[in-house]
């Protein structure tokens, strides 16, 4: 899947989530947050080995978090899934929540957690993340990730964002509260 | 699941991951056999050692073969993990292209160089023995020395210059990968360019609309024509004219200079060519030589015309003159005589003198240390040197910890400077100290200037103005080194620059005094940033880096913004930024494992635009593969640039928006130019290999996406002729 279309494909993953997430409810008054899973660290021996993308919405309301997702093109069954905590964005870290996945190599995955008050700030700092473990993949290494961060608009090759546009890091460096990871 | 599992695992996706069974092996019963080491000798000879050194020590990215660091890495590792990287990865730029016999023998020979000793039993690309258990990390005395130097093939005939018992020793061994290759050197035709104009120092200050007389096509660096023929509602009937094939292996990250409907090409092999800029006709050809030192390296990013000469300093270090009329070389000048030292900055014509870069300098114990210089045009003799590595005793001196001389290197100046005729400036970045991880350099907490700096020289000393250190005391190989574009507002002198790391820097261009800056793409390498001085704060973790552990940097070594260079649109006040989004997880031996940029959707390419003045955020968009090429931009209001992905498209310089795009041979990379002859706009950009990290990391990390490895060239493209 190339450009445009797998970026089109991407948004209607994330506007399928969100549909689902809220059939059957009023929608919820709370935050939106997504992910694009790709692969966990690879190099030249490893590409052809750690493959497979995927998708999640989430949204926060209150304290509770509810995830979904879709996984394609593992090269294994996924083993687990897991919310995971670390330093900053895109700094690894430790699983603290344990996803439901689908045993193959695509499918779905979900989750419906109440975050305590530290894990709420760590989602709304940007250091949690998405991680798929598969029986191929170099196991508790993952097979894919994915930072959870704040739904924004995609700046397509076809549509080009005018103004300003998102940076995961959001404020400055030079903003007075600097010094956003450890 | 621990953080020490998932640095585990991060160790294991380095290696292979498929079952083997183990032999946890005794000294006594090595696993391979004294002929199969003395076999794998002459494949690292001919396949490994222009990178890994001849005391395999390694160099840049190319890591360690031997010696504490690699024993380190790979003690608890397989002979088998050690087969499979190197088989996957291995050699550079044509991974498993060697035969089976010749990875195994390649493994023995390196196990042995750490102190293995050969037994009677084979070793097969299965056999699975923890290299701890049969080698002990302790390098030969001869390979310390390194005695495999001995062994380098004989060097070809090349012209005037270093001689070969340099580092540079022709074609690459067993570059023989297909048409398109360097065998012999000399010149091949020779021209007699009647209608030749020579340049002179006004034509450089201003130059014609329709020439592109230096690699950013002005003195102030921006990549900017004003010519405007082509324009936004025209610009999707552009032609191809003509393509000329170029030579295959090297890496090709040209900038064609046009001068009086004469196009001057630096090929790859150190081969210029002259061109008719509208009909692609021959000139006159050199092969100066030499070729590459290393495949897929030594890209000639710039060279220079003054006078009725056309100058380019070669990869290996050597400063030519050739003849613009007839091609005919007229002197030769060594930049340095140090080995490792080479060129790829390319050259700037600055009054009557050549100004040059230089890089190669990490070796340690530096035997000299690199430096900008300048020479003379006409005879080729050194006016001036400036040393980017402050040394002990020297104002700045004391930013290196008290590091002793010969351990204070790098500082590379690998990126063409850019010149302010009015303050008789000229600009250029640094690199990085080397090593550049800082717990290894040794430098503690030091700045260690001039490295990851911009330096103000003057042009007729090349004394030093000012210096700004945009990366104080760089520990992630994140260069700062790119091109410096002067802008004025008003009465105000700007320069602006960006480095790895991806912050757009503004700078008072009179006094170094920190203006302004901004992110452009993720990061999460520093915490926080001086709002007065500028001064970078780096995550701690960064600071506090061990030697065993896993370190993530976002962006990684690809660099949020490396070479390809950035235009100004100045009927717009815009600069246009080609931006890369990938990240590393480091290990403190150099091991990289590679990553896509969170927040980019599997992004690896942006192309953003911003308004200098302001540095307010105009315009951006994202793509999956990386921009291979600087930009262009022209009066037209386009800006042209390419891709890893073959494309080369004009999108408008107002909205970002794409209006053309064509795909062609392969990866497009270099420097787009325009120029016009008869009255005819055209529009240049050549596809290449090679090109370091920016092509290196997303060749990696690209899994479904291909382009051919080859194909470089040069096309020409224009509206169509309707006379």
């Amino acid at each position: 899947m190339q450009g445009s279309g797998r970026l089109r494909a991407y948004a209607f993953l994330f506007l399928a989530f969100a549909a689902a997430s809220m059939a059957g409810q009023a929608a919820p008054a709370g935050e939106a947050y997504e992910t694009v899973l790709g692969p966990t660290p690879i190099n030249h021996t490893t590409k052809s080995v750690l493959t497979g993308d995927g998708a999640a919405a989430a949204v926060l309301v209150g304290r509770n978090l509810k995830i979904t997702g879709t996984f394609q093109g593992m090269p294994a069954p996924a083993t687990d899934a897991h919310v995971m905590l670390g330093d900053g964005i895109g700094i690894p870290g430790d699983p603290i929540l344990d996803l439901t996945v689908d045993p193959a190599d695509h499918g779905a995955f979900s989750g419906s957690f109440a975050l305590n008050r530290a894990q709420v700030a760590a989602l709304h700092d940007g250091r949690l993340y998405i991680q798929i473990n598969s029986s191929k993949g170099p196991a508790p290494g993952g097979n894919l990730w994915g930072w959870l961060l704040p739904e924004h608009v995609k700046a397509d090759q076809n549509e080009p964002i005018l103004g300003d546009w998102y940076l995961p890091q959001g404020k400055g460096l030079k903003a007075p509260q600097g010094g956003r990871q450890s | 699941m621990s953080k020490r599992a998932v640095a585990v695992a991060m160790l294991l996706s380095t290696g292979a991951v498929a079952a083997v069974n183990y032999v946890w092996a005794q000294p006594a019963s090595a696993p391979f056999t004294a002929d199969q080491a003395t076999a794998g000798r002459a494949v690292y000879v001919a396949n490994c050692m222009s990178c890994h050194q001849a005391n395999m020590a390694g160099e840049g990215d190319a890591l360690p073969l031997a010696g504490r660091t690699f024993f380190t890495a790979w003690q608890n590792r397989t002979t088998k993990d050690l087969y499979d990287t190197i088989h996957a990865s291995m050699p550079y730029g044509r991974p498993g292209s060697l035969d089976t016999a010749a990875y195994t023998n390649l493994v023995a020979f390196i196990l042995q160089s750490n102190g293995g000793k050969p037994g009677a039993a084979a070793l097969t690309p299965t056999t699975a023995t923890r290299i701890g258990s049969i080698a002990t990390g302790t390098v030969a005395a001869d390979i310390q020395r390194g005695a495999l130097a001995a062994n380098r093939p004989p060097a070809p005939a090349a012209a005037a210059g270093r001689a070969a018992a340099t580092d540079y020793g022709g074609p690459p061994p067993n570059a023989d990968n297909g048409a398109g290759m360097i065998r012999s050197f000399g010149q091949t035709v020779v021209g007699n360019i009647k209608n030749y104009v020579p340049v002179t120092d006004e034509l450089l200050t201003h130059p014609p609309e329709g020439d592109w007389l230096m690699g950013r096509g002005n003195y102030e660096g921006w990549s900017y024509s004003p010519l405007k023929q082509i324009g936004t509602d025209n610009v999707q009937d552009l032609q191809l004219q003509w393509v000329w094939a170029m030579n295959e292996g090297g890496a090709n990250e040209t900038a064609p200079l046009i001068h009086n409907g004469i196009m001057f090409l630096g090929n790859t092999y150190n081969t210029i060519q002259a061109l008719d800029a509208k009909t692609g006709e021959l000139l006159w050809e050199n092969r100066v030589g030499p070729g590459p030192s290393r495949p897929n390296y030594g890209g000639m990013r710039s060279i220079a015309v003054w006078g009725d000469k056309v100058y380019f300093a070669a990869n290996n270090a050597v400063l030519h003159a050739l003849d613009a009329r007839t091609g005919k070389l007229v002197w030769s000048t060594n930049l340095s005589d140090v080995p490792g030292h080479n060129n790829t900055s390319g050259v700037l014509a600055v009054h009557g003198k050549i100004i040059t870069g230089l890089t190669g300098c990490g070796r340690i114990p530096a035997k000299d240390h690199c430096y900008i210089s300048a020479y003379d045009a006409q005879t080729g003799k050194q006016v001036w040197k400036f040393v980017t590595v402050a040394l002990t005793g020297q104002p700045n001196g004391d930013s290196w910890g008290g590091l002793p001389d010969e351990k204070r290197a790098g500082a590379e100046t690998w990126i063409q400077g850019s010149y302010d005729p009015k303050l008789n400036l000229t600009y250029w970045g640094t690199a990085q100290a080397k090593p550049w991880r800082r717990d290894l350099r040794g430098s503690g907490a030091g700045a260690t200037n001039y490295a990851n700096s911009t330096v103000a020289l003057d042009a007729d000393t090349g004394k030093l103005k000012w210096f700004y250190n945009h990366a104080p005391g760089e520990s992630l190989d994140l260069d700062e080194v790119f091109e410096r574009i002067l802008i004025d507002h008003g009465d105000q002198k700007t320069l602006m620059t960006t480095g790895k790391v991806g912050l757009l820097w503004k700078l008072d261009r009179v006094t170094g005094k920190y203006l302004d800056s901004r992110e452009t793409v993720f990061q999460n390498v520093l915490a926080s940033q001086n709002p007065v001085t500028g001064e970078p704060i780096y995550r701690k973790k960064i600071l506090d880096q061990k030697v065993d552990q896993w370190l993530s940097s976002c962006p990684g070594p690809e660099g949020g913004k490396d070479w390809q260079a950035a235009s100004y649109h100045q009927p717009t006040d815009t600069i246009v930024l080609p931006l890369s989004q990938s990240c590393v997880m480091m290990l403190g031996n150099g091991s990289q494992t590679y990553f896509e940029m969170p927040g980019t959707e599997r992004n690896m390419g942006r192309l953003s635009a911003y308004e200098t003045a302001t540095m307010k955020p105009l315009w951006t968009f994202q793509q999956r593969t990386p921009f291979l090429t600087g930009v262009l931009s022209t009066g037209g209001n386009l800006a042209f640039v390419g891709d890893y992905d073959r494309r080369f498209r004009a999108v408008n310089v107002k909205t970002g928006k794409t209006l053309w795009s064509v795909r062609l041979g392969t990866t497009v990379q270099g420097y787009p130019v325009s120029f016009s002859v008869g009255g005819r706009q055209y529009i240049a950009v050549t596809t290449g290999l090679g090109g370091g990290s920016p092509q290196d990391k997303p060749m990696t990390m690209l899994q479904n996406v291909y382009r051919p490895n080859n194909g470089h060239a040069l096309y020409v493209f224009a509206l169509p002729d309707k006379r």
